[in-house]
């Protein structure tokens, strides 16, 4: 008797278990706290509001396709909504829908019923939810980042799309890498084989190429963004080749490619957040094999978008590529870029800035290429 | 580019790889054939490497001692193989759906304690965790093209190979292991002789957890220098396909996750030949493809045989 009381007791909290562990893989813990943190931060905010009756304060909800604590474009873009309730009083509220792409509609439809001013949606896996939603609220108004719904679908004037031109911030990254490069032999790995990662390649090999035309560069991609052992492995291939710089852009796979650049001793360029960062306290000779990363300023382009709002001036209905010139792009300048890189080169990377920035020179972009001609450009430059 | 090939596979470094990204392979796949020589399919493999890969990382960083994180990280999937073997030979579970839920509770359960200890959800870049070393090997070390290869790798792709040797006649040459063995063949026969099936098939899933340990603290203590999440990608049930194919033994097995190794280190390495990425991705799903249909037409060969002999001695 005692033995199947216990069994019973055992399995319950075994079930239990279970429960929490597939249920939600810990999101609630993390909602709920991401939940107190806005609470804790609009309170401030109905401060200002009081103090500053004349603006009206609009309710935000920011919707993330993943969690918090990615390190990257959505922890940027909590910063960027964090600023917006702190400098203009607006109340915010972050719902981190986790994995699960099957909830992201309904969230938008309860977001969209809760009356927000302001619907805010990260990534491509927004598009659809706001495809669908989008027109039945014609009072909301939707931001989407990192991608743009489809235009010719429908009327969509309540909504703004921005996008990053990733492959202008790599056109600097790729001038970076060939101007200090010993052997003339550059890396790049990959997540999948796609327009979204191909625009970072493609600007890469451009700005290379810019310093020295016969530049070669091994390209490869992972096929996976959360397989960092294999990703040290491909990165550790393209060092024994050669390349003395890798820039990779697969996600945490990536992370795989900053420890083969420690393991070898050579540079990797890291990508969407300041990576070098990652490392400064924990790990600091592995920080030092990090010159710097591709950024996308989420956080400024939010905040960009919020103060258009207030002018009445945001391009409603559009879509708008951001790039090196709204500084929504760009390469990550931390004391390791300024002590690693030398001075001519960054001399060359601000001059390019510049070009790029004022239109003078063009970066070609992977969106629009057909995959053959991808294939041409990487071949073109393959060793 | 055949040049080029030849450049890239003969290479001391290519060899040296092959011997590390076949390690986790190699241990996760002995967890495979202890569990499966006893009649349990165990896929939580992955689940528990999972889970040890992440416990080494957080214990040595904790404790400064790798060998505390390694203990540790083996402990802690030994616990999870026993909480298995409870559901399944004392709560008589469906085998296969306690096994998902193991990995299902690993896979969600890792990064949610990475969070709570770092405050990221992706990597364990935050802690500064230790590696088990690697070993250089005297007199090996100096020969020329060997010595780079075998020598100077990690402690646990050494201790992988004993481990193999040492399986071998575990399985084979004691008391217990042949019991194993029994148990999987025909579970009744053994019960009906008076030993217990369920303590058998409890050392073995011990064991198997012991082994799927190894592997995980290798993927984060010595293959990477951290955790990142679901770091294992499914090599947990490459070492079950290994286990198959090396036909329930471990010096079959070990074979099969060196060919396994070799693909993948070529798909490593060849993705400077202009050769479309997707065929070299496709490498290594190609080679278990080939290797399992080898396999089969071996077996059916040699049932044929066994089948006309019997016929003619009729």
């Amino acid at each position: 008797m005692k033995k199947r009381v216990l069994a019973v007791l055992l399995t319950m909290t075994m079930s239990a278990l279970l429960l929490a562990g597939c249920g939600s893989k810990g999101e609630t813990a993390a909602t709920e706290e991401a939940k107190e943190e806005t609470a804790a931060e609009t309170e401030p905010a109905e401060e200002a509001e009081e103090e500053a009756p004349a603006e009206e304060a609009m309710t935000i909800a920011l919707l993330l396709s993943g969690n918090l604590g990615d390190m990257s474009f959505l922890d940027s873009a909590n910063e960027g909504t964090k600023e917006i309730a702190e400098t203009y009083g607006a109340e915010v509220k972050v719902i981190e829908m986790g994995a699960d792409a099957t909830k992201y509609e309904t969230n938008v439809l309860d977001a969209s019923d809760a009356g927000y001013d302001i619907i805010i949606g990260s990534g491509w896996q927004l598009q659809e939810p706001f495809q669908n939603v989008a027109q039945d609220y014609p009072d909301t108004r939707y931001i989407i980042f990192d991608a743009a719904v489809d235009y010719t679908l429908g009327d969509y004037s309540n909504v703004y799309s921005i996008t990053y031109k990733a492959n202008e911030a790599s056109y600097l990254a790729g001038i970076m890498a060939a101007s200090m490069s010993e052997t003339g032999i550059l890396g790049f790995l990959g997540g999948m084989d796609g327009a979204g990662i191909n625009d970072f390649l493609v600007g890469y090999i451009e700005g290379a190429q810019s310093v020295n035309p016969d530049i070669k560069v091994i390209t490869g991609y992972v096929g996976s963004y959360s397989d960092s052992p294999k990703c040290k492995e491909m990165a550790l291939a393209q060092y024994n080749q050669g390349a003395d710089f890798v820039f990779t852009a697969a996600g945490a796979s990536g992370i795989g490619t900053l420890e083969a650049a420690k393991e070898t001793g050579k540079y990797a360029i890291g990508v969407d957040s300041d990576q070098a960062m990652l490392y400064a306290d924990s790990d600091p000779e592995q920080a030092e094999l990090i010159p710097a990363s591709v950024m996308k300023n989420v956080n400024t382009t939010l905040v960009r978008a919020y103060e258009m709002i207030l002018d009445g001036t945001l391009p409603w209905g559009e879509e708008e590529q951001l790039g090196l010139m709204d500084g929504a792009v760009g390469l990550s300048d931390n004391e390791y870029y300024q002590k690693l890189v030398p001075d001519d080169v960054k001399t060359k990377i601000a001059e390019a800035s510049d070009k790029v920035a004022g239109g003078e020179i063009e970066v070609t972009s992977a969106f629009g290429l057909t995959t053959d001609e991808v294939t041409e450009i990487i071949n073109s430059v393959a060793p | 580019m055949i040049q080029q090939l030849f450049t890239i596979v003969f290479t001391t470094s290519f060899a040296y790889s092959i011997l590390r990204v076949s390690t986790p392979i190699i241990l996760a796949g002995m967890a495979a054939v202890v569990s499966e020589r006893a009649g349990v399919v165990n896929i939580a493999i992955e689940g528990m490497m999972l889970t040890s890969a992440l416990t080494g990382v957080v214990v040595s960083a904790g404790t400064r001692s790798w060998f505390t994180g390694l203990l540790a990280s083996l402990l802690i999937s030994i616990f999870m193989s026993l909480i298995l073997a409870y559901f399944i030979l004392n709560l008589k579970a469906n085998t296969i759906m306690c096994g998902l839920a193991i990995n299902t509770i690993a896979k969600g359960g890792t990064v949610f304690a990475l969070y709570l200890l770092t405050g990221n959800k992706g990597a364990s870049t935050a802690l500064k965790s230790l590696t088990v070393p690697q070993l250089d090997i005297p007199l090996i070390k100096n020969i020329p093209v060997i010595g780079e290869i075998l020598s100077g790798q990690n402690l646990l792709t050494y201790l992988a190979v004993i481990l193999v040797a040492l399986l071998h006649v575990f399985i084979f040459h004691t008391r217990m292991g042949i019991r194993i063995s029994a148990v999987g063949e025909n579970a009744r026969a053994v019960e009906s002789v008076g030993i217990s099936v369920k303590k058998t098939r409890y050392m073995a899933l011990l064991i198997s957890g012991l082994f799927s340990g190894l592997a995980g603290t290798f993927m984060s203590m010595g293959y990477m220098s951290g955790f990142t999440a679901n770091m294992t990608s499914g090599r947990g049930f490459i070492a079950l396909a290994a286990n198959s194919m090396g036909q329930n033994t471990p010096w079959g097995t070990l074979l099969a996750a060196l060919i396994f190794g070799a693909a993948d280190s070529a798909s490593n390495s060849l993705q400077v030949l202009k050769i479309p990425t997707q065929f070299i991705q496709m490498i290594p799903y190609a080679t278990t493809i080939l290797g399992i249909t080898l396999y089969s037409i071996q077996r059916s060969n040699k049932e044929k045989k066994t089948k006309t002999k019997l016929l003619n001695q009729e």
